[in-house]
Parts: C-alpha cells; sequence; structure tokens
C-alpha cells in the first residue's frame, strides 16, 4: 500500500513536470514510464524508447545533434558534420562518420542507449534493420517547422530534466518568432522567387523547405507554385516574365564559395541583370546557419532575417 | 637504282631479316617471292620506308634513305599496301590523292597537278568512271584505281605487296600488264607476288626470299634451269612450249607431299 | 519518283552536294529562327522587335529574346558544330565511323577536368576551357595509344573508349563524393545542357570553336589522306603520327571547348556526322562544313524541344539528345552491313 502510494506520488510529481515543460504542446508523447527517471521518447516514425537522464546517446546528424545539447544533455558519438559546423570540439565525442555514411562499427563500439537519427535522409531509414539486430535503441526524427522543432526539445528536455533550457531555446525563441508574425501585414501581394545554387540551371524551390514555409507564411506569392511541376529546372523566360520582387538564393557548401560563384555568374549575365529584383538590390544570399540547417534556438533570426528584407518599413 | 647493303630485321627477337643485299634498277619488273613467313612483306616495308633496318643499308639512286625528306621520299617511291581501308570518295578524288606529296601548304591541286590526274586515270582506263563511288567498283575495277593512284603519284620506283591477291584470274593478267607497261615507261616496279605463274609470266627478274634469307635472283628462265623454284617452293617447274612461245609449268613434287 | 522525291533522293543529293548544301543551310537558318522565336514561354517576337527599335530595353520580351534565347541558340550552334566536327576528326584518326567524343571518352576527359578545377578552385571560371581541353586531350592520347596497342578493330576501339568513358565519369563521380558541395556537378552539366549561358561565357570559347574549326578545313586534306590507311597515307609523304597527334588536338580542344559551356553533351559527334556522310561521302572538305551544320540543327531542335515540352520547365537538351541518339548508336551497331569496305573486299 505504501509503495503503491509512494509510485503514485512519484508518478504526479513527474506528470508536472512535464505539463511544465512541454506547455501546450506534447503531453501525450512524454508519458511517465514505469521507471522513475526515465521518459519515453517518441519518435516521427512511431518507435517509443525509454531514456533516462545518464543515457548514452549518439546522433547520426548535427542539428539534432545541437538539439540535444541545447537541451543540456551530453553526446557519446556524433558524425563529422557536428564537428565540421563548430557544434561540437574535437575530442567532445566520438566520431562515428559522416551523416551520409555512418560506421555502424564504430557506433557499435561506444554502446550507446539511443541513436538519434534523421527521417528525412536514405542513409539513416537503411541502417533501421541494423541496429535492430544488434539491439541499439533508435529514434528518426524529422524538423521542417519550428513546432518540430518544439516538440522535439520537449522530449529532449524531458528526458534531461531541464525545464530552464527549454525556457531558453524554445519558449522565448517562440515569443520571438510570435512577434514577428504579429507585425506581418495581412495583405501581401508580393511575389519571390527561391532558388537553390544556380549553377547550369535554376532549380526554383517551393515551400519543402525552411525558407519556403516562412516564405508562404508571411503571404507572399512563389511564382514556382503558379507553374507546379515535378520538375525543378524553372527557365530563364518564366523569371523574366514574373519578374518577381524578391529573389532568395539558398547555397550549399562551403559559403564564401558559393556566394563568390553567384555574384560573377550574376554580374556577367544580362538576363539577370535585367530583373528588377537584382538591379533594385532585392536579390539575396541567404546565410545558412539560419536557413540551410536547421536553425534551432536561432529560428526567431531566421524570421527575423526575412522580415527584415521584406518588411523594411516595419522591421527597421 | 634502290640499293640494299646487309640488311637485317628483327622482331619481338626473332631475326625476320638476314643479311640482304640487291639491287633494283629502272625500267625493270621485279618479283619477289617466298613461302609463307620468309620476309616478303618486311622487306617491302624496309624498302618503303615504314620499317627502319637494324642494321645496313638502303640507298636510292645513291643517297641513303635517311637523307630524304618525306615529301621528297613521296615523290620518289610509292607504296600500294594489301590491304587498306576505304574510304567513301568517287574514283576521281581516290586518284586526286596521287598528287600529294606535290600540293604545297595550301593544298590545292594546281594545273599540271590535274593533267597528271587525268593522265594516270586514261594509262589504265577508269576514266568512265572517275565520278563512281569506290565502294561500288568490283575488286578487279578498284584494284585499277588504285594503279593510276600510283601514277598519278609520279615516282620512279613503285612497290606493290600482293597486288593480285583475291582478283580474278582476268583482272591478275590486267594488274600484271599494266605493270609491265609501267616498267617499260621507265619505272622501277617491284611487286611482291604469290603466284609464281604471275611471276614467271610477266617479271623481268625473281628474287627469291627462303627463311630470311635472298636465297637467289635472276631473270624467270636462270631461276627455273637453276632448280632455286623447286628448291624453296617444293615443287617441280619446267618449261615447254604452247603455240609457239615459252610457257612455264609448275607441278607438285610428289616426293615432298 | 515524283519530284518531291527525286529532288531529295540520296542518288540527287550526292551528285549534287551544291544542293544538298543550300538545303542543309536553309535548314539551320530555319531552326536558328525558330528557336529564337520559340521558348517556355509565349515572349512575342514582334513584340521585341518594337522594343528594339524603340529602344526600350527593359522590355521583357526584347530581354527574353536577346538575354535568354539568343545566347541560348548560339550556344547550341557552336555545341553542335564544334562537337561534330571533333567526331569526324576522331572518326578519321582512329579509323572508326563509331568513334564519337562522348563514346570514347574525350566528353568524359574534359567533364573531369572541370568537375576537378570546380571543386579545388571554384572561382577560376575563366580557366575552365583550357582545362576542359587538357582533359579532353588527355583522354584522346589514352584511347590512341591504346588503339595502337590493340590493332584498332573497330569493335575493339569501342569497347575500349567505353571502358576508359566508364572510368573518367566515375571520377566525375568521386570527386562528387569527396566534394560533395561542389557547385558545377549539378545534374545539368553531367547530361549537358545550355540554359543559363551568357554571351561573356560563350565568348573565350566561341573563338577557341572559331579556330578549331577553320584549322579543322585547312587540314581537310590531310584528314582524307589519313583515311586512305597509314601505310598509303605515309607512302603520300604525309607525317602519319604527327597529323595524328595535331588532329588529336584539334578535336581535344573543339570538344573540350563545348564541354566547358554545354556539359557533356553525347552523340551529337556520331549523328551529325553519320547524317552528313549519307549526303557528301567521306571527302572532308565537304564533310566538315556539311557535319558544322548538321550538328548545329541537331542541338538546336533538341534544345527547343526542350524548352516547350514540359513548359515552363525545361528538359536539359543532353537527355533529349540522348534519346535520339541513343537508340540510332544501337541502329549502328545492329545493321552494320556496308558502313566500311576493305580490300580484299
Amino acid at each position: 500500500m505504501k509503495k503503491q502510494l509512494l509510485s503514485l506520488l512519484l508518478c504526479l510529481a513527474a506528470l508536472l513536470s512535464m505539463t511544465a515543460c512541454g506547455a501546450g504542446a506534447v503531453s501525450t508523447e512524454a508519458a511517465p514510464a514505469a521507471d522513475p527517471g526515465t521518459v519515453e521518447l517518441q519518435d516521427a516514425l512511431g518507435n517509443r524508447v525509454s531514456l533516462s537522464k545518464n543515457a548514452r546517446v549518439a546522433c547520426g546528424y548535427a542539428s539534432f545533434a545541437q538539439c540535444w545539447l541545447l537541451s543540456g544533455g551530453t553526446l557519446v558519438g556524433v558524425t563529422q558534420d557536428a564537428l565540421d559546423r563548430g557544434i561540437l570540439a574535437e575530442g567532445d565525442a566520438e566520431v562515428v562518420g559522416t551523416v551520409k555514411s555512418i560506421d555502424l562499427e564504430k557506433l557499435a563500439a561506444l554502446s550507446p542507449d539511443y541513436v538519434i537519427l534523421s527521417a528525412d535522409l536514405s542513409a539513416h531509414s537503411q541502417l533501421q534493420s541494423s541496429l535492430d539486430t544488434m539491439g541499439i535503441p533508435y529514434g528518426y526524427y524529422r524538423v521542417d517547422t519550428f513546432e518540430d522543432y518544439k516538440a522535439m526539445m520537449a522530449r529532449f528536455c524531458a528526458v534531461n530534466q531541464r525545464d530552464d533550457l527549454y525556457q531558453k531555446n524554445v519558449l522565448a525563441v517562440e515569443q520571438g518568432i510570435e512577434s514577428v508574425r504579429e507585425r506581418i501585414p495581412a495583405d501581401c501581394s508580393q511575389s519571390v522567387l527561391l532558388l537553390r545554387a544556380y549553377s547550369t540551371g535554376i532549380k526554383a524551390k517551393t515551400d519543402d523547405n525552411l525558407a519556403g514555409q516562412i516564405l508562404k507564411e508571411f503571404g507572399l506569392r512563389n511564382i514556382a507554385d503558379d507553374s507546379p511541376s515535378l520538375l525543378e529546372d524553372l527557365s530563364m523566360e518564366q523569371v523574366i516574365l514574373t519578374d518577381p520582387d524578391f529573389i532568395f538564393i539558398l547555397t550549399m557548401g562551403d559559403e564564401q564559395n558559393a556566394a563568390e560563384y553567384m555574384r560573377t555568374h550574376l554580374e556577367n549575365d544580362p538576363a539577370w541583370q535585367g530583373l528588377s529584383a537584382v538591379h533594385d538590390g532585392r536579390c539575396h544570399v541567404l546565410p545558412q546557419d539560419l536557413f540551410h540547417y536547421k536553425p534551432n534556438q536561432r529560428w526567431d533570426e531566421s524570421y527575423e532575417y526575412l522580415a527584415k528584407i521584406i518588411f523594411p518599413e516595419i522591421f527597421a | 637504282m634502290i640499293r640494299l647493303d646487309d640488311l637485317t630485321f628483327s622482331y619481338g627477337g626473332q631475326t625476320v631479316l638476314h643479311n640482304i643485299s640487291a639491287s633494283f634498277m629502272p625500267g625493270k619488273l621485279y618479283a619477289v617471292l617466298g613461302p609463307n613467313g620468309s620476309g616478303k612483306t618486311t622487306l617491302i616495308r624496309l624498302m618503303s620506308r615504314l620499317l627502319l633496318p637494324e642494321s645496313g643499308s638502303l640507298s636510292l639512286d645513291g643517297k641513303p634513305y635517311a637523307n630524304y625528306g618525306r615529301k621528297e621520299f613521296a615523290r620518289q617511291l610509292a607504296l600500294l599496301p594489301q590491304t587498306r581501308p576505304i574510304p567513301a570518295i568517287s574514283v576521281q578524288d581516290l586518284v586526286s590523292h596521287g598528287r600529294f606529296p606535290y600540293l604545297g601548304l595550301s593544298r590545292t591541286p594546281g594545273e599540271a597537278d590535274q593533267a597528271a590526274v587525268a593522265q594516270a586515270m586514261e594509262a589504265v582506263n577508269v576514266q568512265s568512271f572517275a565520278e563512281r563511288d569506290l565502294r561500288q567498283l568490283s575488286g578487279g575495277e578498284r584494284q585499277r584505281v588504285y594503279l593510276a593512284l600510283l601514277l598519278a603519284q609520279d615516282t620512279r620506283y613503285v612497290l606493290l605487296d600482293e597486288p593480285t591477291t583475291y582478283l580474278d584470274a582476268s583482272a591478275q593478267f590486267a594488274v600484271m600488264e599494266n605493270l609491265k607497261r609501267m616498267s617499260q615507261n621507265g619505272k622501277c616496279v617491284i611487286a611482291v607476288l604469290h603466284d609464281l605463274n604471275l611471276a614467271l609470266r610477266f617479271c623481268d627478274e625473281l628474287c627469291i626470299l627462303h627463311q630470311g634469307r635472298l636465297a637467289a635472283s635472276g631473270a624467270p628462265e636462270a631461276m627455273v634451269n637453276g632448280g632455286m623454284l623447286d628448291k624453296v617452293f617444293s615443287v617441280h617447274c619446267r618449261s615447254v612450249f604452247v603455240d609457239g612461245a615459252k610457257e612455264y609449268i609448275i607441278r607438285p613434287d610428289r616426293a615432298q607431299i | 519518283m515524283n519530284t518531291w522525291q527525286k529532288l531529295f533522293s540520296r542518288k540527287s543529293l550526292h551528285d549534287n552536294t551544291g544542293r544538298a548544301f543550300l538545303i542543309l543551310a536553309l535548314l539551320l537558318f530555319i531552326s536558328f529562327a525558330a528557336a529564337l522565336l520559340l521558348g517556355s514561354t509565349r515572349a512575342s517576337a514582334l513584340e521585341a522587335f518594337r522594343a528594339t527599335l524603340a529602344g526600350e530595353y527593359s522590355d521583357p520580351a526584347y530581354r527574353i529574346m536577346v538575354h535568354v534565347r539568343l545566347p541560348r541558340c548560339c550556344a547550341a550552334v557552336l555545341a553542335g558544330s564544334a562537337l561534330a566536327v571533333a567526331g569526324v576528326i576522331i572518326q578519321a584518326v582512329l579509323n572508326n565511323a563509331m568513334a564519337a567524343p562522348n563514346i570514347i571518352g574525350v566528353n568524359a576527359g574534359a567533364g573531369l577536368g572541370v568537375t576537378l578545377l570546380v571543386a579545388i578552385a571554384p572561382g577560376a571560371v575563366t580557366a575552365v576551357p583550357f582545362v576542359a581541353f587538357f582533359g579532353a586531350l588527355a583522354a584522346c592520347l589514352c584511347i590512341y595509344a591504346i588503339a595502337r596497342r590493340t590493332g584498332a578493330s573497330r569493335m575493339t576501339i569501342t569497347l575500349v573508349g567505353i571502358a576508359i568513358s566508364s572510368i573518367l565519369t566515375a571520377g566525375i563521380n568521386l570527386v562528387k563524393t569527396i566534394f560533395p558541395d561542389s557547385i558545377y556537378n549539378t545534374h545539368g552539366f553531367l547530361v549537358g545542357g545550355i540554359s543559363g549561358v551568357s554571351m561573356a561565357r560563350l565568348s573565350p570559347a566561341c573563338w577557341l570553336i572559331g579556330l578549331g574549326l577553320l584549322a579543322a578545313l585547312l587540314l581537310a586534306r590531310d584528314i582524307d589522306v589519313l583515311s586512305l590507311g597509314e601505310e598509303t597515307a605515309a607512302s603520300l609523304g604525309l607525317n602519319v603520327k604527327l597529323s595524328r597527334f595535331v588532329l588529336l588536338m584539334l578535336a581535344s580542344l573543339l570538344a573540350g571547348s563545348a564541354v566547358s559551356f554545354a556539359g557533356l553533351l553525347g552523340f551529337v559527334g556520331l549523328l551529325g556526322p553519320h547524317i552528313a556522310r549519307r549526303f557528301v561521302g567521306s571527302r572532308h572538305r565537304l564533310l566538315l562544313p556539311f557535319s558544322a551544320m548538321g550538328g548545329a540543327v541537331l542541338v538546336l531542335l533538341c534544345d527547343l524541344l526542350g524548352r516547350v515540352l514540359f513548359a515552363p520547365y525545361e528538359i536539359p537538351v543532353g537527355i533529349i539528345l540522348s534519346f535520339v541518339g541513343g537508340p540510332f548508336f544501337l541502329a549502328l551497331i545492329l545493321v552494320q552491313r556496308k558502313s566500311r569496305v576493305y580490300d580484299p573486299a
């Protein structure tokens, strides 16, 4: 009787702390587990794993590794991209390969209690059966919107029992985003073209990425939406005819080189120079850490960055 | 005169020609004969400067081969190889290529060149199909066109590697007659032949190669009477008189078979 | 035969190369005009013309015509003629009607050069045509050296070329794997495409290709003599080794320059010469300009098709060319009948 009461009290305490952490979002996912001190995590594919605070966690994707660290956890294994992006320093964790090619041996040698992977990378989904065989628990996550980020952080913060970090890295950011959203005018009639790494063709992007989504939220008309197609090579003729008000360019790889390359090409191509967005200075290369990688705790900065450019009179 | 002095040539570690010495004079039709593997083609390739000898020397009109420039040599000596690709061009175009050694940097044929081409085609009687595609001609006709090419090149020395192989009997005779005429017009014509009969009938001199050495050389009569043909080819060769003219019969050597 | 058949029958064209020339020139003109007037949008030529006269250089129709379509048509003509002539030269040197710059790996060599350059030094845009040239040349010499050793039968050369092409393409993919963010390595380059070219980007290649085509024409007779066979050519006083080397350099220059702005465009070097040969035979003084024009028409029309099929999205011209050229190549291999005659027949 005493034991049952104690367990019930502990559960209640856990439940209360859970609700504090996951305010308004993911109460069902952070269900208290039978073991006190562990939290059940459910990933984007529905897998459930119970994890305690001092679990040995490895991560195959730098942005998610950052999330784990931001929620107060520590990592035993990461992929090379996490080091390249400065999320971890050399020696902080074991490097288990690259994001596109994870070394299963090295991963297994760490005996991780949990492996965080990306649901969008085929290189990661392929590992599922091997991890099952080796008995290593894993979670596949997908973060496209801020809401996704918030949900993931709620779970991670719950495991690491760091409400304060949830407050700082999620709730405060959410407020920042809300303050931007409030000031966006309701009727936006401007058009935009979103490109990725222009070289021999114009790869037009719509809302399947972060920048595209934010632009959609702001109410801009993406000219690629006017001509929906599976193809990506939008013709220059179409761009000239529709003459978008803004042009945003997403780059991959070395940011310096990409910017350099773009500048040389845009400057030398009269077809581009004739576009009003280009000669009026409304053509921008978007910084990678805010738009190519998941901005995580800087998500509000991404919103602000675009808002300042598109509505300069409101966001000075 | 083409003079060969003590020529030796090896290929892949094996000596193909041993110490060949010979001379070839204009105004005569020579046949280079020999069993398979005796080095006939190698000799022709050495004489047309496609190969360089290992030891020994070759000279043309008293000047060593090495002292001749490419185009200069091409105006002295022409080679018709045994096999060659046939491009899709007309007879006229092919024969006109014979003037290549005489064209300047602009590569345009002058009046003299065009006259030489016309003359060459007439000499072998191919001017009637000057515009036809090479590939549409019969084997015999095509071979005559190639002779026209040689004539257009206007060289004193002409080398041919098996010019009669695969031709019909009458076409073979036609080729040999053309060669004879060329030699009578002052050219030195040297042909590698497989057919003993043709060699005996048409040629002024036979050079017989055996196992890489020059076994014998001389007029057909001398070669037959001296038994050289019999020895090298393992045959019986005798002369007979038919319709008042001397002919040669080659019969198998039963003892060797 | 009715007059139409008489006019266009193979024999009559063969007999009257002047007429064939005129027809081809007309076709080129029509293709160029069509490619200029049609596109992925309905920009009107009349509007563009009016804007030119009025000096309204910011008019969209004008900009489309002059800044998008015109450079693209020029690129098509340049790439088509360069690759076709490179094909003719390679076929003569290797004595093989099935050799073409993309088949035997010359294009892939240029592509590898460009890929490496952009991976290592992305800012060096002006060096691209030269690196493409060296890459193409290296591949050419490789093929040629192997051809000398293996006896150069038609099938052998083609197979060796395919092997070398595979190796070089694997090299390109390897560079892509090691430097996954190299900007140049989009699929547009690998399949061959001319979208996004500007006159500025074309001008170095334009000079190189112009010079290359002129040089090829000047060497037409040498190529003819080379086609007679190595021994006959030597007997006629041609420096066979030097000729082959110079011609391969020329082919590499042409193919490399084309690859530098058009990517790995395939089959022009095979189709152009083949179709031209049907009408003018192997006389290179005619074959070279014919192939050049035929190649230009081919790329112009295929590019136009790629632009209008799924407007306003575009399919790179290389994909259309492969759909046309691939089956043609297959047909060639299967129907090998009398494409070449050898003596003894």
